[in-house]
């Protein structure tokens, strides 16, 4: 099938011109790997480079599936469904999305482009942000990695899984009660995927989500990975261990480093074992924190989502994550 | 950037995806169970670029100028050819011990009178609290080496999922050295056979590794699997 308009001579000139600009910056890197190749030695560098390629090449099967999946709700999920499948007051259908999390045992990277997918559907913004909350941080995958990195703490599992599902939700519930009073808060831009006109087959539906959901993100997702791999490459863990002994400062320092360093949730709760220096509580947050906000999501919810929500969704989340995590912690562990 | 450049973007990210999961080259960034899902997705890449590029159904609208970051793992995978990761995130970690997964049921004590193979990580978790497994019994350890002002030690990483979460263990060898009378220079890959100075390294979240008293130590190659 052809589009019945052809693109723009001064478009078709500027489209050759960014191909060349890639196959440039791609064959360049024959001479540049000649040149710098034995100078790039650094430890640091070196170490920084294969932190960085790892959480990319560890993200791409997830970001992949998470686009596969947004692509196969955009060509199968009817609108009609969706609005049988939930609650119809946003209120109730909220909870229902959060415990809806534990059915997508994936990594953040891949929730992101799904919730979209769901919100392009016609599940209410509020409703999608909750899944894409949930999903990561409370899977069934996540929940056995935590259970095996802190052997015999039930306590912690359950912690866990109470207070990010709790972070979720009320979120969600910030911004079904929130977001109509008050005008400031800004709710997630959806962006449609356009179709050329009558040709709204599912396979073109498939193809035209996925192609649209992956690679901004992959483009963000790299964004977030280069800093992430910076500050945990730079970053050794006995500064942040020197705040361990304060509680209120090493929840703050555990939050902060949940979000900079940008685990994957699978992975995150055996760092988290690790830091014993830390109480329980402040540990619980780096454990909740991470897999609902952190720099790669955030970059790629600014990219998915629009930079003015993502402005006020990041340290809404980071804020009501800490908070709730450090009072389950309390009530818990 | 226009569609036409992304799917060039695109089929290089999936072409590299593909070539670190069909190489040993995954090893140095993920776990094993990440390698056939990698290039299961890199091919998915490259096939949606080609399809892109071929098919005229979509829109052509600009994706937004965040695409350019995707080439940046592209040129470094290139350029850089990073190595497994080393010495430099092994000083920087201590022994994590409590994070070490291990068995209870399985933990029974080492067959006497001849060697047992064991990981870095398990050896540093015995010894800080199944003493009573390790004592006594000859082991073999493989990793490599890093140094401190008390002496030079045994070291490996142990991955979950991806290189950035590395966790550090670390055995300090005492007794004989190296091939020519002198301790092994820092990142050469060894193999230590000995036997566990009892009381050392015991305790979770103990200050001091645990100690080996070698008798046999031999030069070796990098393991496939850079990681335990």
């Amino acid at each position: 099938m052809t589009t019945a308009s052809p693109p723009a001579p001064s478009r078709g000139g500027g489209a050759d011109l960014q191909v060349w600009l890639v196959l440039g910056v791609l064959l360049a890197a024959v001479p540049a790997q000649r040149l710098l190749g034995d100078r790039l030695e650094g430890a640091a560098f070196q170490t920084w480079a294969t932190v960085f390629l790892a959480i990319v090449v560890q993200s791409i099967p997830f970001l992949v599936l998470g686009v596969l999946l947004s692509g196969l709700i955009s060509a199968l999920l009817s609108e009609r469904v969706v609005s049988r499948a939930l609650p119809r007051n946003p209120v109730l259908a909220v909870p229902v999305a959060g415990i809806a999390g534990i059915g997508l045992p994936t990594c953040e990277c891949a929730a992101v482009p799904v919730a979209s997918g769901l919100a392009r559907r016609g599940v209410p913004a509020p409703v999608a942000l909750t899944f894409l909350l949930a999903a990561p941080a409370i899977n069934p995958a996540v929940i056995i990695s935590t259970a095996v990195a802190f052997q015999g703490r039930t306590d912690m599992v359950v912690g866990r899984f109470v207070a990010s599902l709790l972070v979720a939700v009320v979120i969600g519930w910030i911004y079904v009660g929130v977001a109509g009073r008050v005008p400031a808060l800004r709710l997630p831009r959806i962006s449609e995927v356009r179709h050329a006109h009558g040709n709204d087959t599912r396979w073109s539906r498939f193809v035209g989500a996925a192609w649209h959901d992956l690679l901004p993100a992959g483009g963000f997702l790299v964004i977030g990975g280069m800093v992430a791999a910076a500050v945990n490459v730079l970053v050794p863990v006995s500064i942040v261990e020197s705040v361990a002994g304060q509680w209120l400062a090493g929840i703050v320092v555990l939050a902060a480093f949940a979000f900079l360093v940008a685990l994957c949730s699978e992975a995150d709760a055996f760092v988290a074992a690790s830091l014993t220096a830390f109480s329980d509580t402040a540990k619980l947050v780096f454990l909740v924190v991470g897999p609902v906000m952190d720099i790669k999501l955030a970059a790629m919810e600014a990219g998915q989502f629009g930079r003015g929500f993502a402005v006020q969704f990041v340290p809404l989340v980071l804020v009501v994550a800490t908070v709730i995590a450090s009072v389950v912690g309390w009530v818990l562990l | 950037m226009n569609r036409n450049a992304q799917a060039v973007v695109l089929a290089a990210i999936g072409a590299v995806a593909l070539r670190v999961g069909i190489t040993d080259e995954y090893a140095r960034y993920v776990n094993d169970w990440m390698r056939w899902p990698l290039v299961v997705s890199g091919g998915a890449m490259v096939a949606l670029a080609f399809l892109a590029v071929f098919s005229r159904d979509h829109d052509d609208s600009e994706a937004s100028s965040a695409v350019w970051a995707m080439l940046l793992p592209v040129v470094i995978a290139f350029v850089v050819q990073p190595p497994a990761l080393g010495a430099y995130v092994a000083e920087r970690r201590s022994n994590d011990v409590s994070a070490v997964q291990y068995d209870r049921a399985a933990v029974a004590p080492l067959p006497a009178g001849r060697v047992s193979d064991l990981l870095v990580s398990e050896f540093v978790a015995y010894a800080s609290v199944y003493g009573e497994v390790l004592a006594g019994a000859q082991v073999r350890l493989r990793g490599f080496v890093t140094h401190d002002e008390d002496g030079w030690y045994v070291t490996r990483l142990s991955i979950s999922c991806c290189a950035a979460d590395a966790l550090a263990f670390r055995v300090r060898v005492d007794g004989a050295d190296g091939v020519d009378g002198s301790a092994p220079g820092d990142e050469e890959w060894v193999e230590v056979v000995g036997t566990w100075v009892e009381g050392t390294g015991e305790g979770v979240g103990a200050e001091d590794a645990p100690v080996l008293t070698a008798t046999e130590i031999t030069p070796t190659d990098p393991p496939k699997r850079p990681y335990e």
